[in-house]
């Protein structure tokens, strides 16, 4: 092969393909009962949801309780707006209170990477099967979360054979550690540098809206899990609360590395009444 | 017109070229199938909102995303697709020992590399609409690109076993 130009690749790539064969009465099916049951998780928010979709990402969406309200868990999918459900859960995902006794952090503590409101907390840990572990614990001790392989939380839609620290998560943490007025936190799982030989450290954090988009600010708190060698604390971020932002699914979080490449980025799935604390307009 | 029927048009049409972007994307025909029948079941999930923009690149985007997914988790348990067999050389004629071959090399190169090479030269996008699509810089397109176009040019086998007329 001598020449080698774009209309040679195009040729190359362009070759014969079987047509597909597809029942699409089933994936109508199918496409009607994934959206029911989306609208049902809109519905039942009231409440900590636990979501599933993909079985490999997740991220944490705030769960509400009028203004008293803990960050629950999702597991994400790409074509989703972060929309909560209450479809069935794949093995590695406990949707009971049970999160903790059905997977016991490796030596025995969670890390808080958000306590807020008063009594809720965000935690994250290293289970003794070696996933990472994330879920939120209310006011009783109860907890519910997600446990995955490391470095499979996120939702990165561009990801080659190096992953770096998806912004995955996103819950609101207390105004009262915002840098500065009006912003809001939210806080992402980092990936770990034992099974992520091509750990990158996020450098840039975004929130996109529409054709906007803002940096937010950094504050890395990633911490050794459990002595695992396991990287499983938050990066976490802040960002300028612009009240006409707000609707659920419209917002954007990126992350990139220092070279510019984007690492991480998915909806953020955020309700009016996130915003509602005390020093937030 | 039901949302059904209309969903069912636009699939009937858009499969074939979902499906071949699926398998660029993959490098693997069963992974690709099924990376599109999920495609297809999520686009038509969120087809009230997606009908009057572009689903097919809603649905291109699941794919993409999916196929990281997969990704993800055959990383740990799978071998890697460098040790995948490639028919000996010679007699290419067939399109199907040229498909062998370029899906090999394809698996060569990282996932982003094959979903930039498969939007750039097979659908046709320009840099500007794959950054758009993929969300990233232009110029990481532009330098996914290059990187994939040398890669290729390089490739030992697609150099010895594809003559010229069989892509010309």
């Amino acid at each position: 092969m001598n020449a080698f130009d774009d209309q040679m690749i195009g040729s190359l790539l362009d070759f014969a393909d079987d047509p597909p064969h597809l029942d699409l009465g089933a994936i109508v099916r199918a496409g009607r009962r994934r959206r029911h049951r989306r609208r049902a998780g809109i519905a039942g928010v009231g409440a900590l949801t636990i979501a599933a979709t993909g079985g490999v990402t997740a991220d944490v969406v705030a769960g509400s309780h009028g203004t008293v309200r803990g960050p629950s868990v999702t597991l994400g999918s790409p074509g989703d707006s972060a929309a909560p459900s209450n479809r069935s859960l794949p093995a590695t995902v406990s949707q009971s209170d049970e999160l903790l006794s059905d997977h016991p952090p490796v030596d025995g503590t969670t890390k808080t990477v958000v306590a807020n409101p008063d009594g809720w907390r965000a935690v994250a840990y290293v289970d003794t099967a070696g996933d990472l572990c994330f879920g939120s614990v209310d006011p009783s001790g109860k907890a519910q979360g997600a446990c995955a392989p490391t470095g499979s939380f996120g939702n990165a839609p561009i990801v080659d054979n190096a992953s770096g620290p998806n912004v995955s998560a996103a819950a609101t943490a207390p105004a009262s550690e915002a840098p500065a007025a009006h912003q809001v936190g939210v806080f992402g799982v980092v990936t770990t540098g034992e099974t992520e030989p091509n750990f990158q450290h996020v450098a840039r954090v975004a929130v996109r809206s529409g054709d906007s988009s803002t940096d937010a600010t950094l504050s890395p708190t990633a911490a050794d899990m459990g002595g695992t060698g396991k990287l499983a604390g938050d990066e976490r971020v802040w960002f300028a609360w612009v009240p006409s932002t707000a609707p659920n699914g419209a917002l954007r979080i990126s992350s990139y590395t220092a070279d510019g490449e984007l690492t991480g980025s998915q909806p953020l799935w955020l309700e009016p009444h996130d915003f509602e604390t005390p020093t937030l307009p | 017109v039901s949302e059904e029927s209309e969903f069912r048009e636009w699939a009937a049409t858009a499969q074939r070229r979902l499906l071949h972007f699926a398998e660029l994307n993959s490098g693997d025909r069963g992974r690709a199938e099924d990376l599109l029948q999920d495609a297809l079941v999520r686009t038509f999930a969120a087809w009230p909102r997606v009908r009057a923009g572009n689903p097919e690149a809603y649905a291109r985007r699941c794919i993409v995303n999916r196929r990281i997914d997969w990704w993800r988790r055959r990383s740990s348990t799978e071998a890697s697709y460098d040790d995948v067999p490639v028919p000996p050389g010679g007699d290419f004629s067939a399109a199907a020992d040229q498909r062998l071959v370029v899906m090999a090399a394809l698996r060569r190169l990282t996932a982003r590399e094959r979903t930039v090479l498969a939007m750039r030269f097979w659908l046709g996008l320009t840099e500007v609409e794959i950054a758009d699509e993929l969300q990233i810089a232009v110029g990481t397109v532009k330098s996914t690109t290059a990187r994939a176009v040398a890669k290729l040019r390089d490739d030992a086998t697609l150099r010895e076993d594809i003559p010229d007329e069989c892509v010309r």
